[in-house]
């Protein structure tokens, strides 16, 4: 009896599950010879080893983010401890504001450089604990031009497109 | 899953066209850039929660699923689904209330990233409904059988049609046909395409929020036309 309902379980399981992440022992097709049929008469199978359903499925978060605004900024200016960014939220309204450099992350300074994107949010985390609120800043990882790379894109165009290409 | 659900519209799929880098796409790199809120992406973040049954050898795990690769990336989102490769970019919400997030979602992406090549994009709404008058008597509204149709296909047999228009940017195609999923239900699916206009993509992050009311107001006026709803098919299968 324990059996058979947990076979059943397991075929609906099966049935509804739309992703199947299997260990490398085992390929689809194995899964669907092996388990499928013998479930669909109420008994479980023999042999099946190292089998692996995985489910999608969405745990109950504790936590529940609100975002109050986000923003898309330009740095303008920088300077000793501060630097200068216009921001513009998501309806298109822009703002000019001034950063203290403590803002970003020590991992993030090289990413800092005039004309560089980042975005900027403020939102409210609702937690057991209670609320909280938290602001984000995240410049995008974008390399900045480097003297050296005009050495290195004139031999790339040297290569692709040398001066006798056209000489018939 | 059929759900008495009377709300017409809960399901949509967002499509762009152009080139993607697909590889940028991870839940860390949303979370980084607050492009959704945290109880979306720490599914796809946490271990697997796992169940083992011994007496077969077998383990189900339980969670959210995610694939990030230079040429493809999948997100299983609390609220939507992401699939994403080079050509390619596709959301699907099935949820009503998930279309604030999912219009943000796709602004704020294209924001952080506006040298992305956007070619063209639509806004799909497909419904499989059961309304309270048959599919046969709602579709005979449309267009009549045609005794050819009936003298080769015999006079049992269903029919749907296509509609192709111009509305504002919009290029729509409407189809209307009875439901493969959905015994005496009807297909209703709408897709308005818009081209991009210019070299960058203020045609989708300027437009999308007048572009999506616009559809979902026609769509949803399409749909009430059509009377009551009786049921609805809430989940459709991947």
């Amino acid at each position: 009896m324990k059996q058979s309902t947990l076979a059943v379980d397991l075929n609906n399981l099966y049935e509804t599950s739309y992703a199947s992440r299997l260990s490398p022992l085992v390929k689809a097709n194995d899964l669907e010879n092996k388990i499928k049929p013998s479930f669909s008469d109420g008994t479980l199978p023999n042999g099946t080893e190292n089998v692996v359903i995985f489910q999608n499925w969405h745990r109950e978060s504790r936590m529940k983010e609100t975002e109050l605004e986000w923003w898309l900024g330009k740095v303008t200016e920088l300077r000793s401890d501060s630097f200068i960014a216009v921001l513009e939220d998501l309806s298109g309204k822009t703002n000019i504001v001034e950063f203290d450099k403590n803002e970003i992350d020590p991992r993030d300074e090289d990413l800092l450089f005039i004309g560089a994107k980042f975005t900027y949010s403020i939102s409210s985390l609702d937690k057991p604990t209670g609320r909280e609120y938290i602001t984000r800043l995240a410049l995008s990882a974008r390399r900045t031009w480097l003297k050296e790379y005009v050495s290195k894109a004139k031999d790339l165009a040297d290569e692709v497109l040398p001066e006798d290409l056209l000489n018939l | 899953m059929v759900s008495n659900n009377k709300q017409g519209i809960e399901r949509c799929i967002f499509v762009a066209l152009g080139s993607f880098n697909p590889a940028i796409l991870h839940p860390q790199w949303f979370a980084r850039h607050s492009i959704l809120p945290v109880e979306e992406i720490e599914g796809l973040l946490a271990e697997p929660f796992k169940k083992e049954i011994p007496e077969i050898g077998a383990t189900i795990e339980f969670g959210s699923r995610f694939l990030v690769e230079p040429t493809h990336a999948l997100a299983n989102f609390k609220s939507f689904f992401l699939r994403v490769d080079r050509g390619k970019f596709e959301v699907k919400c099935e949820k009503q209330e998930g279309f604030p997030l999912l219009l943000s979602f796709i602004k704020k992406i294209f924001l952080v990233l506006p040298e992305t090549p956007i070619s063209a994009y639509g806004i799909n709404f497909d419904e499989h409904i059961q309304f309270a008058e048959s599919s046969s008597s709602i579709l005979s509204k449309f267009f009549s059988k045609n005794p050819i149709v009936t003298e080769l296909f015999g006079e049992d047999c269903n029919f749907g049609y296509k509609i192709y228009t111009k509305i504002k940017e919009a290029k729509v195609r409407f189809r209307i046909e009875p439901s493969q999923v959905l015994e005496d239900g009807i297909l209703l699916s709408m897709n308005f395409h818009y081209d991009n206009p210019s070299s960058d993509n203020k045609f989708l992050t300027d437009m999308l929020d007048i572009h999506f009311e616009d559809a979902l107001t026609l769509t949803s006026k399409i749909v009430a036309g059509f009377g009551e709803i009786k049921e609805r098919v809430e989940k459709l299968k991947k």
